[in-house]
């Protein structure tokens, strides 16, 4: 798996060249930092565009996207090499199945992930959604409980389709703004992180329009509506994430074994078995003396 | 190991072993038969676990326990433990009937209401393609033009493509319905009544598909023309060109460029303009076909959109899609012009088109006219102006063939004056095809339920279509023929609901029809063209009677047409001349034999046109709207066929413009919405839209409604009441939530029912992997599966732009629309589950919404969409036509209000003939008298003759001379040593074998003297019994009296099966439990009981009869089987017989007759005919069947046969050879190799069954049974039954240990790859 041939990053030629300045800037910057390698796991519901923001950031369409039905049936990753610095992006099936969250998908999403160490996590969903239910809830506990709470730290929450009319006339930023804060709002309760806990890392919010629509500057970079240029952005966001001071997440056996509650109480088992067994044979006891007992009685009618 | 046991093996297995009488032995062959077809059919067997063996086993153990009796017993008790087998044979029968359903439906994809044409007529003969058939009927129409104008104009295909699947033979064809109108502009519109009667033509389609497969025609068009009309002026076509199945070959190159130049050269006569209202049939995802496409042609009203359209087909044309129209005319025109239409062409229309190339192109000029003529008719709402550009493509080929269809009519017309027979006709071909399929359908929604046919109509952009043509573009074109076959057939199955649907309407047809007139819509539609239709290209009308003579036809004068029409009335010259123009007039002569009722009803029909003309009006919608016409057709349907002055559309249209014009408020009407969705989706955003107020507080962030509430208010003087419900939550977990949030719904509902229900979602939400699958299940439970009959699937944010398509460009907004309403759609059936009630045909209509304030508006203020309509009158339109509807079909029915159940119901029209195929073709015992038994009377499986003496001798000999041999207890049995034991059971077996032989022979020996004896012992019959006993000695003689039944499949201590056995018959009437296999632990599974009699009739006609009544719950099966039969001489017999049994809903009575001829020594003939009664169809049948047996032990086993109904027949074929052990009724062991065909409307369906029981050692036995069919679906079951190795019963785990093991590591065989 990991002998496969890294490619150079030739989408990056792709980029217009503003970006292009800006994530050489970034880039040597993580370098700098010693940071040679980064790892960047893209995980969230089903059709909220994940794939073609790993597509976005890449520059190249390497994942293939389709509006109406899942392509991505296992997790994917795609790794670049441009001057030394290697970018892995692991795409991830979606995490929804029928109404609930696919622990399927989850678990084969951990498979791959063995031995691999996740730099930052991008958790994606939508930013023209209007609501948060309880499944996001539900997702953000899923991914919690698969790689610990510790993966928080590293993540960045990520809101495509940024390229939106907001409603109610709502201004832009305030409507962002009010997204992303119910989303954080859920992730905090999703994880069940302290408050305080949670405000020592805030997790950056990246607004990401991936469609071919999404309007351009003079400078041929794609800008959201509020005129910032996302994709340096959202690369910048993901260097301060990786060079933050917590630590990444090592994806071990232990790390996917240990999850959930089957560690749990494991210790009790001998326990448990050892009372079991006194009772029972306790209770064997009780009844040979009673059968004792009766054939004494029956023996002297 | 498998519950489902397959009877056959436990019936031969018991009765080889124990019985001797030959009929006993020939249940098995007939359980195998039967077993054949069933298998090939379903796929899977039905059957009844027989447990049997063991307690076979048992028993024979438990014998020698219990006393040291003589030998003889020991032996003779497995006769008793015959098991079951009499109770599987019926149950065998049975199972077909009970699985019926599932094994008929998919092959029910062809139109059932095809009928074959075998029209002698004399013009009308030809290579028959397609032959039109018209049943006369008489009907009123009322005021010819303006009384049904354009209403009939929409039509929908639905079968058609699947036919082609089905008969793979042809692999393109492309099936276009094109209605063409003839009407000139210049009658007077004021012209009303011109009453009379009028043949009303049915068209029957679909058949000549099948006689095009027997012709051996590739790629024919099928079509017949039912023309109907618009008033005066409307043209409706409706084609349905599928592209992907044009592998036929073209035919005629030149053909081809002639069409293509008249079509180029000849604009279309100025006053025919195309609106093509995606009408989407068959939401389903066959990409195969494409959409019938509907279009519309107003003429006089939209003279500025004529031109439009005009300019558009041209751009179309000129757009590169070469449209090459071969028709190869069949016909042999007599030269008379009135014959001149309708007969048999076979069009093969290829559509060739590069649509990718021009896609984009289209979609721009498109745009353009657009803004040209907004007020034009198109007013689809899905397809708009601005389609996408797969209906581009559509709309294209369409107009192409449209227009090259009217050329071919005006060649045919000249053709026609000049006696030429060349050309033409395929408008008219296509029309009926089209037509038929659909009307039946029509007219029964509109019985039932207005909203069934309305969903029908009223999708717009056909999702499916669109999925097509993404194909297509992807592909190269043309390239999709290969899809072709295996597609349809899917499709074809998916659409059986449908056809179920048709069935309904054939019945509430006949109820109110006389006779058997299937069509009538349809006949009234071609009617109604002929006599309304002034066709601007002119063209002859002929409409066929049934018979093949022509009822009258139409015939134009050539050339431009605003021409009238005379009328030759051929066929019936008594009828009056519905067609002469009446002018002015307005005299009532044909509403004179209008019952009170029925006028009272016309006039309530007449308030709601009037009433929905206002709708429109009001919603500043044109009439002839593609929704408001097809809400108009209907409602013409649901007048039936007395049209009279009443229901004039005109009438009701002015009536409608001066109420409207006076300002009078007095419109009735109010409409109830019910209005779900998921939360945040903008359900209440949406109510406000629509109130165009602020009546509902919305919120981006939280739900903006918190309980259920009842926003009353006023649109154009509608009183609109909706109920706007909180969001429900799409998480599985979530659930508890909705339903209670529904069941406060539900309680609202009960207080004011919705007349339509909006779904609301996010057109831009790419939801998938079924995320609403929970959401959609829990509304369907709640608020019941017919909630979604009335549903409008409502795509709010519909002005959000495409994301991309996989090529990495954007979709086109009709593809991306389209692609989202399928998926809702397809989840939506998905939750309903039963796709019967959720059948493509009848997915639910579409409608989008745009609700952002910054929505692009029209001049008119009003919100429209990115394609450049305003959703919101076309929402309220969908509404208002939903209700009208419903308000209509109430009407047309107000004892029976709108059942849906009825509607969806499974009825069959026409028989299921494979059913009935496979009744027909199983081979049947002919009651014997006792006497006879053995007898020769060419019925027998055994062969006296093969039994040489001195065979026997040998054999008794053999026997008696053993030593005595004293069987042992079980006690002494447990001392024995091992190897002691084994040849105590060796020998104890060899001699149990033996003794059977003996008996066996003795049986034989005593037949044969009876035989010799003659019929003197015609009075041994009644103590038949005892008789025998007291002539052998033997109980094993006794005819088997009562097999014993089936035991449960459970190992249930307390199962009832004990209770209701006793192997001694106390009379000659056999009563037994039937058992449902099916059944569930602890469950008393039996269902039915079963009775049987056999009897003498005056001592010489041998009866049975048996009786198998179910009930459960839901349903109550009766069976009934009969048979008497009489012999002739020493080698024939004949037997007839009348069977009852459930059918579907229905009970088919079946008369059969059957003869039996033992020709040669060793080959038996036997010939039978059959006839069904199920519901008013009757269905003949006729088999052959021989058997040959070669040596003692091959058997061969073929028989034929046809059944036919109508003008459908299945055909099929069975082959059976079996091979049997030398000493057969001794040794058990036997094969069957059996292979069956079955024909049917061009599915050919072939099987082979595989079936082969042995024994393994002294006490196990393993059968075998194997079955495939050339769908690739089969079965193989492996039964075991061991007494002395019971560890082989551990194998049954094996698969679910595998099954659990897959379950916990799921994913263990995958292997990740990076790429």
């Amino acid at each position: 798996m990991g002998s496969l041939l890294i490619r150079e990053w030739a989408g990056f030629q792709q980029f217009p060249s503003a970006t292009q300045n800006k994530l050489i800037e970034l880039l040597s910057k993580l370098k700098q930092e010693n940071v040679n390698t980064l790892t960047i796991l893209v995980m969230g519901k089903g059709g909220v565009g994940k794939s073609s923001t790993v597509n976005s950031l890449i520059g190249e369409r390497v994942v293939t996207v389709n509006s109406f039905q899942s392509e991505a049936l296992r997790p994917v990753m795609v790794s670049r090499t441009k001057g030394g610095f290697t970018l892995n992006i692991i795409d991830t099936p979606g995490l929804v199945e029928a109404g609930y969250v696919s622990y399927q998908a989850l678990q084969l999403i951990k498979g791959f992930l063995l031995n691999k160490t996740i730099d930052v996590l991008l958790y994606v969903d939508r930013l023209d959604a209007y609501r948060v239910d309880d499944l996001d809830k539900q997702i953000i506990k899923a991914i919690t409980g698969s790689f610990g709470r510790d993966i928080w730290h590293r993540s960045l929450l990520v809101l495509t389709h940024a390229q939106l009319c907001p409603p109610d006339e709502l201004n832009y930023d305030v409507y962002s703004s009010k997204r992303s804060e119910a989303l954080l709002k859920t992730i905090r309760i999703g994880a069940r992180m302290r408050k305080q806990d949670f405000q020592d890392f805030t997790i950056p919010v990246v607004l990401v329009e991936n469609s071919g629509r999404c309007t351009k500057n003079e400078n041929d970079e794609k800008i959201l509506p509020n005129g910032d240029a996302w994709i340096p952005s959202m690369v910048k966001a993901i260097t301060d994430v990786a060079t933050n001071r917590s630590r990444a997440i090592v994806v071990d056996k232990k790390l996917i074994d240990g999850s959930g509650s089957d560690e749990k109480g494991k210790l009790w088992i001998p326990v448990i078995l050892g009372l079991q067994w006194l009772v029972v044979k306790w209770i064997e006891r009780a009844i040979k003396s009673d059968i004792k007992r009766d054939i004494i009685k029956g023996n002297r009618p | 190991m498998d519950s489902k046991a397959s009877p056959p093996e436990t019936t031969s297995h018991l009765s080889g072993f124990s019985s001797f009488s030959p009929h006993d032995v020939y249940d098995i062959d007939n359980s195998m038969n039967k077993n054949d077809i069933e298998v090939d059919k379903n796929g899977r067997a039905t059957s009844n676990s027989g447990s049997v063996d063991g307690s076979e086993n048992g028993r024979f153990v438990s014998e020698e326990k219990e006393e040291e009796e003589e030998f003889k017993t020991a032996t003779e008790k497995p006769v008793v433990a015959v098991s079951g087998e009499k109770a599987n044979e019926g149950e065998d029968a049975d199972a077909p009937f009970l699985d019926f359903s599932e094994f008929f439906t998919p092959k029910s994809v062809l139109p059932v209401e095809k009928v074959t044409v075998n029209d002698d007529d004399a013009e009308n003969h030809v290579v028959g393609v397609s032959q039109v058939r018209v049943l006369q009927k008489e009907s009123f129409v009322g005021g010819g033009d303006e009384g049904l104008k354009g209403l009939l104009g929409e039509g929908f295909v639905k079968n058609l493509e699947i036919e082609s699947a089905g008969s793979g033979e042809n692999e393109g064809f492309v099936e276009k319905g094109l209605r063409e109108n003839e009407i000139s502009g210049e009658f007077p519109p004021s012209k009303k009544q011109e009453g009379g009667e009028e043949p009303k033509s049915e068209i029957i389609g679909g058949e000549q598909f099948v006689e095009t497969n027997e012709l051996g025609k590739v790629g024919e068009v099928e079509a017949e023309g039912v023309q109907f009309t618009g008033q005066g002026d409307a043209v409706v076509d409706t084609i349905n060109v599928d592209t992907l199945g044009t592998g036929a070959a073209v035919g005629d190159v030149e053909g081809i460029k002639d069409i293509e130049i008249k079509g180029l050269e000849v604009p279309v006569d100025g006053n025919v303009c195309l609106e093509n209202g995606f009408d989407k049939v068959n939401s389903n995802d066959e990409p195969v076909e494409l959409k019938p496409v509907q279009t519309e042609t107003e003429s006089e009203k939209n003279l500025e959109s004529l031109t439009n359209n005009n300019v558009e087909t041209r751009e179309v044309q000129s757009s590169g899609q070469d449209v090459a129209v071969v028709a190869k005319d069949d016909n042999s025109y007599s030269g008379n012009v009135i014959v001149a239409n309708q007969e048999k062409e076979v069009a093969e229309i290829e559509a060739k088109s590069d649509f990718e190339a021009k896609p984009t192109d289209l979609e721009v000029e498109r745009v353009g006219y657009v803004v040209e003529n907004v007020s034009s008719a198109k007013v689809d709402a899905g397809d708009g102006d601005v389609t996408q550009a797969a209906e581009h493509d559509a709309e294209s080929n369409q107009a192409d063939a449209v227009h090259e269809a009217e050329h071919l009519e005006n060649d045919r017309n000249h053709a026609g004056a000049h006696g030429q027979e060349k050309v033409s006709a395929i408008s008219n071909v296509e029309v009926s095809e089209e037509e038929e399929n659909h009307h039946p359908e029509e007219d029964d929604e509109i019985e039932g339920s207005a909203t069934d046919g309305e969903t029908d109509g009223m999708i717009f952009g056909s999702s499916e279509a669109a999925k097509q043509f993404l194909e297509e573009l992807e592909q190269a074109s043309g390239v999709g023929s290969h899809s072709g076959a295996e597609s349809s057939r899917d499709h074809s199955q998916r659409i059986d609901g449908q056809i179920v649907t048709d069935s309904d309407e054939e019945v509430d047809t006949d109820e109110e029809g006389e006779g058997k007139e299937l069509f009538d819509s349809a006949a009234l539609a071609a009617l109604l063209k002929a006599a309304t239709g002034a066709d601007s290209d002119g063209g002859g009308i002929t409409i066929t009677s049934q018979d093949g003579s022509k009822l009258f036809s139409v015939e134009r004068p050539a050339g431009l047409g605003t021409s009238l029409r005379s009328l030759k009335p051929a066929a019936r010259p008594n009828r009056t001349n519905i067609f002469a123009p009446s002018g002015l007039t307005s005299g009532g002569e044909t509403e004179t034999n209008l019952s009170e009722e029925e006028k009272k009803k016309l006039e309530k029909l007449q308030q709601i046109r009037v009433k929905f003309f206002r709708l429109v009006q009001r919603l500043g919608h044109s009439p002839d709207d593609s929704i408001a016409t097809q809400v108009l057709y209907r409602l013409a349907v649901v007048a039936g066929r007395q049209n009279g002055q009443l229901f004039s559309l005109d009438d009701a249209k002015r009536t409608a413009l001066q109420l409207e014009a006076e300002g009078k408020d007095d419109l009735n009407f109010s409409l109830n919405i019910l209005v779900l969705g998921k939360t945040g989706v903008g359900k209440s955003a949406t109510i406000n839209s629509i109130f165009a107020d602020e009546k509902t507080s919305i919120h981006a962030f939280e739900p903006g409604t918190t309980s259920v509430k009842e926003i009353v208010g006023t649109v154009d003087g509608v009183q609109i009441r909706v109920i706007d419900t909180p969001g429900l939550k799409s998480s599985g977990m979530e659930q508890g939530t909705n339903r209670k949030v529904l069941s406060s719904i539900k309680k609202f509902t009960k207080k004011c029912s919705p007349d339509i229900v909006l779904y609301v979602d996010r057109l831009d939400s790419q939801t998938r992997d079924l995320n609403d699958l929970p959401l959609l299940r829990s509304i369907s439970n709640a608020l019941g599966p017919s909630i979604w009959r009335s549903a409008i699937v409502t795509l709010t944010h519909a002005a959000s732009a495409p994301p991309d398509g996989p090529s990495g460009s954007p979709l086109s907004y009709e593809v991306f629309v389209a692609q989202r309403s399928h998926v809702v759609q397809q989840s939506i059936g998905q939750a309903v589950g039963d796709m019967r009630l959720m059948n493509p045909s009848l997915m639910n209509p579409v409608s989008l919404v745009e609700n952002h304030s910054a929505c692009r508006k029209n001049r008119d203020g009003q919100k429209v969409l990115p394609n450049g309509q305003a959703w919101r009158p076309q929402l309220l339109l969908l509404g208002y036509s939903m209700k009208i509807l419903s308000e209509a079909s109430s009407l047309s029915k107000p004892q029976d209000p709108l059942d849906h159940r009825k509607l969806f119901g499974f009825r069959v029209r026409s028989p299921p003939l494979p059913y009935l195929l496979s009744w027909l073709l199983q081979s049947r015992t002919h009651p014997k008298l006792s006497t006879d038994q053995g007898g020769d009377n060419g019925d027998s499986d055994i062969d006296l003759a093969d039994l040489s003496d001195s065979d026997q001798e040998e054999d008794d000999d053999e026997y008696d001379q053993l030593p005595p041999f004293k069987p042992l207890r079980r006690a002494q049995i447990a001392k024995l040593s091992k190897e002691q034991r084994k040849a105590y059971f060796e020998e104890y077996d060899y001699r149990v074998k033996l003794l059977q032989k003996k008996q066996w022979r003795e049986e034989l020996r005593r037949m044969k003297e009876m035989k010799k004896k003659g019929k003197v012992v015609a009075d041994e019959f009644g103590d038949m019994g005892e008789d025998v006993d007291q002539e052998n000695g033997s109980p094993a003689a006794v005819p088997v009296a009562l097999p014993d039944m089936v035991l449960p499949p459970s190992f249930d201590g307390d199962n009832p099966a004990y209770r209701y056995r006793f192997l001694e018959p106390s009379s000659q009437l056999l009563a037994r439990p039937v058992l449902d296999t099916h059944g569930w632990d602890h469950d008393c599974g039996y269902d039915g009981v079963n009775l049987e009699q056999s009897l003498a009739i005056a001592s010489r006609f041998p009866a049975a009869v048996t009786v198998q009544v179910t009930k459960d719950k839901k349903e109550f099966n009766l069976h009934l089987d009969s048979s008497i039969s009489a012999k002739h001489g020493e080698n024939g017999s004949s037997m007839a017989g009348f069977d009852i049994q459930n059918v579907g809903k229905q009970l088919a009575y079946i008369v059969r007759g059957e003869t039996k001829f033992k020709n040669f020594k060793r080959n038996k003939t036997a010939a039978g005919i059959s006839v069904t009664f199920l519901g008013e169809n009757i269905a003949t049948g006729f088999k052959v069947e021989d058997q040959i047996a070669l040596g003692k032990r091959l058997m061969l086993v073929g028989s034929t046969g046809t059944v036919r109904s109508q003008s459908d027949s299945a055909y099929g074929a069975n082959l059976e050879v079996r091979l049997r052990e030398a000493d057969f009724p001794i040794g058990q062991d036997q094969s069957s190799l059996g292979l069956s065909l079955v024909k049917w409307r061009g599915d050919l369906a072939l099987g082979a069954n595989l079936q082969s029981q042995f024994s393994v050692g002294r006490n196990s036995k393993i059968a075998v049974r194997a079955g495939l069919n050339n769908k690739l679906s089969g079965q193989i079951t492996v039964r075991t039954s061991t007494s002395d190795q019971l560890q082989i019963a551990l194998v049954g785990i094996i698969p679910v240990v595998m099954a659990i093991y897959k379950s916990i590591r799921p994913g263990v065989s995958e292997n990740y790859s990076m790429y």
